[in-house]
């Protein structure tokens, strides 16, 4: 059943190479070499953004590339801007850690020193190799942006958004997604949303040029399955292939969202992002979910303020495993903090990061996952600096900062991908997260919104009725949630209620189609026919493949006579949907109306191989084969 | 500030002809201002459009910009491409040899120097950053708070005395 959830992305994390050494180091009386000692630091640590195509400004993959940039490598080595790795070592087991050993960085500090020698030929090791085009292979499908977006030659940088619808019919599973950025040297990072509502859509159209601008998106969601894994891109990371049992759906008429990050370079720069999805059959059978730590509505920092603490909590409900985090703040953030107090008072970390910088943000995934039973406290403090002292500061001199989706506004996340045990123990988590946002902000409409979700799929009707009722009473216009309060009503046996609530969800968005839908089957329930037909037509028309649908007007169509539209219909129902039951059978009982026995009684002996037991059918294709037509 | 006059005959410092030039200003020629870039050096690249309002702005004022590629790996071929690239219509000088770098200390790209002509020949007036939108590898400024070039330039051009002065520049280090 739909709730209002919000979405950030998934993310695909890979090595760009292992931190601890692995090398020989030599001893103080030997000389350092290139080919030896340094070739492989820089070949592994380096190389895999430091080359043609890559993000990194250079290539670093020969002797005369490292020698002619000797001194910058000792130098950004040591200070640790290179690689980039902002987490805190010791804070957190996490996969794929790009951070130099401090052996390491001695040994290049000391090449340098001594001259940065090549040593000799024969110890040269081979340059290395990359995959190149498709790290995961040729994608099953491609998707392109049907646009060219220009980054402008400068000024700061590019928020924007970007729309892909994904051409699929029916659903597929997804096991891999690749993004490639377009010209990475311009692309700094990018989120990937799945949007199941055409909402992003609908916004794209209202801002002029290609995409719509914002640092961070927020998307309404009819389900829960696609927003539960991170997809994100970073330079040097290549594609994460989802873990076993964790592929996730993928619905027609979906969008993916391109969130993303682009610097000026000083020229304009045409990009044309292009992701690959890789499918698989495998169904799912684990399911994770996003938590999502953030108190941005107690984000008003004042000018001048160098320690300013946001912080927020979330007592776990159920046992789970961490996956992944994905810390988020602007550029007046500056220590970001993740961690989880256990039961017995144990602190564990989840990340650290003392030095925040917007422009190196990602998400983690760990080494392994972090299991956390329940009744653990998931906590995260966020401090931000608006002061002088904060280079960073988008405002100078500091002006007072609050929560907000522009680069000078800030955000205060960390998203925690979680595995519950059980698939159903997302809506103990979800439920506990929605109260918590109550907590924090009394009358939330979303929270309330979602709690109703949460409780109606725990089988707690007249608590999720009370819970979309508190919703509607700050936004009495929201189709979503008088949809959903219809569904729940109706499934409460409170049909009439339910269709008025369909009617006024349908009045207050004409393009919803899941209040069309829904008061199109709620009317069929009734028995109003007549009156649902317009409903299930519109529901047809907006998604002509659907085969739910068109069995729902076929039905329609037959229960009020109109039989040789109705077998159109259910023809078209068969033929999207050959496993549907309903759709064989209504189809036998709409030709036996018309009088046409033989392919009656060979659509019931289909519905019959679908679901041997179904007793209609049994009994339908009986009176067939006695020769009693139905009427 | 060390003495400038160090600077002698310019052996090795070409145009994109192959053809020796001095770029510094002899009596009575106008203040030349050298820009050190490299053609892929990320920052320089992303002074571009800064670099092109100066040249814009001063050059009428009798001011000579050069742009010196420092990386004796951009070719002719290559500068004249970035050139294209970024709209820097400046005139181009190799300093494969670092004649420049050296005489005018200069670290990393881009960094500027600023000369005027003087009895005892070309007088170095300024040596650093473009403006302190960078202060370090990894930390910028979302904008610049101080535009140290352009001051100067802007100090030239109304005629202020102006003692000679140098500023750290951020970016990529002027290879060996």
């Amino acid at each position: 059943m739909p709730g209002l959830l919000r979405l950030m992305a998934l993310l695909l994390l890979a090595a760009c190479g292992r931190a601890r050494s692995d090398h020989p180091s030599p001893p103080p009386y030997e000389p350092v070499s290139f080919n030896r000692h340094v070739a492989p630091i820089v070949y592994r640590n380096c190389a895999p953004c430091h080359r043609p195509g890559e993000a990194g400004p250079f290539s670093l993959l020969s002797y005369a590339d490292v020698r002619k940039r000797a001194d910058q490598i000792a130098r950004v080595t040591a200070s640790r801007y290179m690689p980039p790795w902002p987490p805190e070592p010791g804070y957190g087991d996490l996969a794929g850690e790009r951070r130099l050993g401090d052996d390491q960085i001695a040994l290049l500090q000391r090449w340098v020193r001594e001259g940065a020698p090549e040593g000799p030929p024969a110890e040269a090791p081979a340059p290395p190799r990359f995959t190149e085009g498709w790290q995961l292979g040729p994608p099953d499908l491609v998707v392109e942006m049907r646009d060219t977006y220009t980054v402008p030659a400068e000024g700061g940088d590019v928020f924007r958004n970007f729309v892909l619808p994904v051409p699929i019919r029916g659903m597929r599973y997804v096991r891999a997604l690749e993004l490639r950025p377009g010209d990475k040297r311009v692309v700094h990072h990018a989120n990937v949303l799945v949007d199941t509502t055409g909402s992003a859509r609908r916004r794209d159209a209202r801002d002029p040029g290609v995409g719509f601008a914002g640092m961070d998106v927020e998307l309404e969601s009819d389900r829960f399955e696609p927003d539960s894994h991170f997809l994100f891109w970073k330079p040097g990371t290549a594609a994460v292939t989802e873990p076993p049992g964790m592929a996730w759906r993928l619905d027609e008429g979906t969008d993916l969202v391109l969130n993303m990050h682009l610097q000026p370079t000083g020229k304009r720069e045409p990009i044309r992002p292009t992701v690959g999805l890789y499918f698989t059959d495998e169904v799912p059978t684990k399911f994770p979910m996003l938590l999502q730590l953030e108190h941005d509505g107690a984000i008003d920092i004042p000018p001048g303020e160098s320690h300013f603490v946001v912080a927020d909590h979330y007592d776990l409900p159920v046992d789970v495993e961490v996956l992944a985090v994905y810390p988020h703040a602007h550029y007046v953030g500056r220590d970001v903090q993740g961690f989880a107090t256990l039961p017995d008072g144990t602190k564990k970390w989840l990340i650290w990061i003392r030095d925040w910088d917007f422009a190196w943000q990602a998400v983690y995934r760990f080494a392994h996952p972090v299991f956390l039973p329940r009744g653990s406290r998931l906590e995260m403090r966020i401090t931000y600096d608006n002061s002088e002292g904060n280079v960073r500061n988008p405002n100078d001199p500091p002006r007072r900062v609050v929560a907000g989706n522009r680069s000078t506004d800030e955000m205060g996340h960390l998203w925690i991908q979680v595995l519950p045990r059980q698939r159903d123990d997302r809506w103990v988590l979800q439920e506990a997260c929605m109260r918590r946002r109550l907590e924090k902000y009394p009358g939330d409409f979303m929270a309330h919104a979602n709690l109703g979700a949460a409780l109606e799929q725990r089988g707690r009707g007249e608590e999720a009725i009370a819970e979309y009722r508190q919703a509607l009473r700050s936004r009495p216009g929201s189709a979503a949630v008088l949809n959903n309060l219809g569904a729940v009503l109706q499934a409460s046996g409170r049909l009439d209620e339910a269709i008025k609530k369909y009617r006024e969800a349908a009045r207050a968005q004409p393009d919803y189609l899941n209040a069309s839908h829904n008061l199109g089957g709620a009317l069929v329930q009734k028995g109003a026919f007549a009156e649902a037909l317009p409903y299930l037509r519109e529901a047809v028309r907006a998604r002509p493949d659907d085969a739910a649908d068109h069995n729902n007007l076929g039905g329609a169509l037959l229960a009020t006579g109109r039989v040789d539209e109705a077998i159109r219909e259910l023809r078209r129902a068969a033929e999207i949907d050959p496993r549907s039951l309903n759709a064989h059978y209504n189809l036998g009982r709409a030709l036996a109306a018309r009088g046409l026995r033989r392919e009656a009684v060979e659509q019931m002996e289909e519905a019959l191989r679908i679901a041997p037991a179904d007793p209609d059918a049994r009994q339908a294709l009986a009176e067939l084969k006695a020769g009693r037509a139905e009427n | 500030m060390s003495s400038w006059a160090a600077i002698v005959a310019l052996a090795a410092v070409l145009d994109l002809a192959g053809n020796r030039v001095d770029p510094l200003p002899r009596s009575g020629a106008g203040p030349a201002v050298l820009v050190f870039v490299s053609a892929d050096c990320p920052i320089a690249n992303r002074y571009a459009p800064e670099l092109r309002r100066l040249q814009d702005r001063f050059a009428r004022k009798g001011m000579a910009f050069w742009l010196v590629y420092t990386d004796p790996a951009d070719t002719p071929e290559a500068i004249r491409r970035h050139q294209r690239d970024f709209g820097l219509q400046f005139h181009a000088l190799r300093d494969p040899q670092h004649e420049l770098v050296k005489a005018t200390q200069a670290t990393v790209t881009p960094e500027t120097a600023v000369f005027v002509a003087s009895a005892a020949g070309p007088r170095m007036v300024y040596r650093g950053r473009i403006d302190d939108r960078y202060v370090e590898f990894g930390r910028s400024r979302p904008a610049p708070t101080t535009r140290d070039l352009r001051d100067v330039l802007q100090a030239l051009a109304s005629g202020s005395a102006m003692a000679p002065r140098t500023t750290p520049a951020v970016g990529c280090f002027i290879g060996q």
